[in-house]
């Protein structure tokens, strides 16, 4: 690093393909294998991992030509919820890291990282702590440079768990090598350039500028800006986060019955109040989501006119938005997320209730446990479908949470 | 369980009871003759004396894998009666607990 910082410093956190990792990271066992991710449609390849693109699966074909071009193709559902949580993960690492930052989509990440010289003087320090925000199994790259583009380049350019700087004024010799496609030019314009014969960011940068811009255009203007190492586009932080607790629980077999969906409801809103977030704060909106086994989502939002923070009041309103739901079939997935989390309010409960007392004794009671054997061993036997024809569907053991 | 039999309900915290066992039954004339179960990796074998009902339960036929089974209510030697179904979707059969 130079022996000062520059004026402007950006690094990216990137994820590649952040679809295909996330089914990789939950199934390692198909490393290796051709797959495909399809679009919701389920008629087009959205995703290709490498072993399927050398075979010549492309973004964009239909699955049936996919499977002709590579029989032993694997084509994965998308799981857009699923996603969608990673890539919040990813936000708040690298939040945790530099609090300017940028989503410019799922697994890009931006962060400015002016000021953060003193907190991070040895080199490949920033690095390595935006690497080490994001889940190693992953395999996040990281890119630092001067300019958003050239940072978005080097981390595309970096290996695996691994990260490029680009020195200042290095950025025009660092991009030239890169191939055109990488511009930040929509997919029109990319193929008007490969008929032009121009492969690389180099022969783009080298095209006069106003000839440019008399052909593409100002985004044309601001990608040649960008080949040529002087992307003007900062980081555009996100505004102040509103605090929230998100918890979500997965299903094999999905949840079918409506009691079923409630039971696990019911579990996700303890532990979400459960949270060191949550514990004193009030809540102003209820988020709920189920993705159904065939990746359909269901979504609502319930927003209070009171804050809340009051466990019966918060089910009240989650069984209600699940009651009257026409959910997308059996449920996989179920997620809810309480919002706008604010201060503690001045509510004062009553002084002399005994259940109070027989509950704070319960929960003293299961917390020792908890210590002891490391998890609460206590459960509760729960109705989940006690009219069903089958008896391992009738009732079920749910851990206790007084 | 629904779509597999010995499949678990399980949502982190919720634990399905009374999930069936697998267990080895000999055939004889169509119905269970001799049942093999397998408790603490010690197998023990059960002639059966009678069938006192058999019922048929075919459920969720609207999903990829329905669930399709025959029911045996039979009492083995020793009098101790036993629930067995055979899932009709992988032939394999169980003991029912409730």
């Amino acid at each position: 690093m130079q022996a000062g910082p520059p004026e402007r410093w950006y690094a990216c956190l990137a994820v590649p393909s952040l679809a295909l990792a996330q089914v990789l990271a939950e199934q390692p066992e198909l490393r290796g294998s051709p797959l495909a991710i399809s679009d919701e449609a389920g008629v087009r390849v959205a995703d290709a991992t490498s072993e399927a693109t050398h075979r010549g699966v492309r973004a964009g074909m239909t699955l049936r030509e996919a499977v002709a071009l590579c029989p032993r193709l694997a084509v994965l559902e998308p799981r857009p919820a699923r996603v969608r949580r990673i890539a919040d993960q990813l936000v708040e690492g690298a939040a945790s890291v530099s609090p300017l930052i940028e989503e410019a989509e799922p697994g890009v990440v931006f962060a400015d990282l002016r000021g953060l010289a003193s907190l991070y003087p040895e080199r490949g320090a920033i690095e390595a702590a935006l690497l080490a925000s994001a889940p190693g199994v992953l395999e996040p790259r990281v890119g630092v440079a001067g300019e958003r583009f050239t940072s978005w380049a080097a981390a595309r350019s970096a290996e695996p768990g691994t990260w490029v700087r680009v020195e200042p004024g290095q950025s025009a010799a660092f991009l030239a090598r890169r191939p055109a496609d990488w511009l930040p030019l929509d997919a029109e314009t990319l193929r008007r350039l490969r008929l032009l014969g121009i492969h690389t960011v180099g022969e783009f940068a080298a095209l006069p500028g106003p000839a440019v811009q008399a052909q593409f255009g100002p985004p044309g203007r601001r990608a040649w800006l960008a080949a040529r190492g002087r992307d003007p586009e900062p980081v555009r932080p996100r505004p102040p986060a509103v605090e929230r607790v998100v918890e979500h629980v997965q299903s094999l077999p999905p949840l079918i019955s409506r009691e079923a969906i409630l039971l696990g409801a019911r579990q996700l809103l303890r532990r979400a109040l459960r949270q060191p977030r949550a514990v004193g704060r009030f809540v102003r909106l209820v988020r709920l989501s189920a993705v159904g086994e065939e990746g359909q989502v269901w979504e609502r939002l319930h927003t209070l006119r009171e804050p809340a923070n009051d466990e019966y009041q918060l089910w009240i309103i989650v069984q209600t938005q699940f009651e009257y739901a026409e959910l997308p079939g059996p449920i996989a997935e179920l997620e809810l997320e309480l919002g706008g989390l604010t201060a503690e309010t001045g509510r004062q409960p009553g002084l002399f209730v005994d259940h109070m007392r027989r509950r704070e004794q319960l929960e003293e009671m299961v917390r020792h446990l908890r210590v002891r054997f490391g998890h609460s061993p206590v459960a509760q036997v729960v109705e989940v479908e006690p009219w069903s024809r089958l008896p391992e569907r009738r009732y079920a053991l749910m851990d206790y949470e007084p | 369980m629904e779509s597999t039999a010995g499949a678990p309900l399980r949502a982190h915290g919720l634990r399905a009871l009374g999930q069936p066992r697998p267990v080895e039954v000999a055939l004889e004339g169509g119905r269970p003759a001799r049942v093999t179960v397998e408790r603490s990796r010690v197998a023990r074998v059960f002639e059966v004396e009678g069938v006192q009902e058999v019922w048929r339960v075919a459920e969720a036929w609207w999903r990829e894998v329905p669930v399709r089974r025959t029911y045996y209510q039979v009492v083995v030697d020793g009098g101790r009666a036993l629930t067995l179904f055979q899932d009709e979707e992988s032939g394999r059969w169980y003991e029912q607990r409730y």
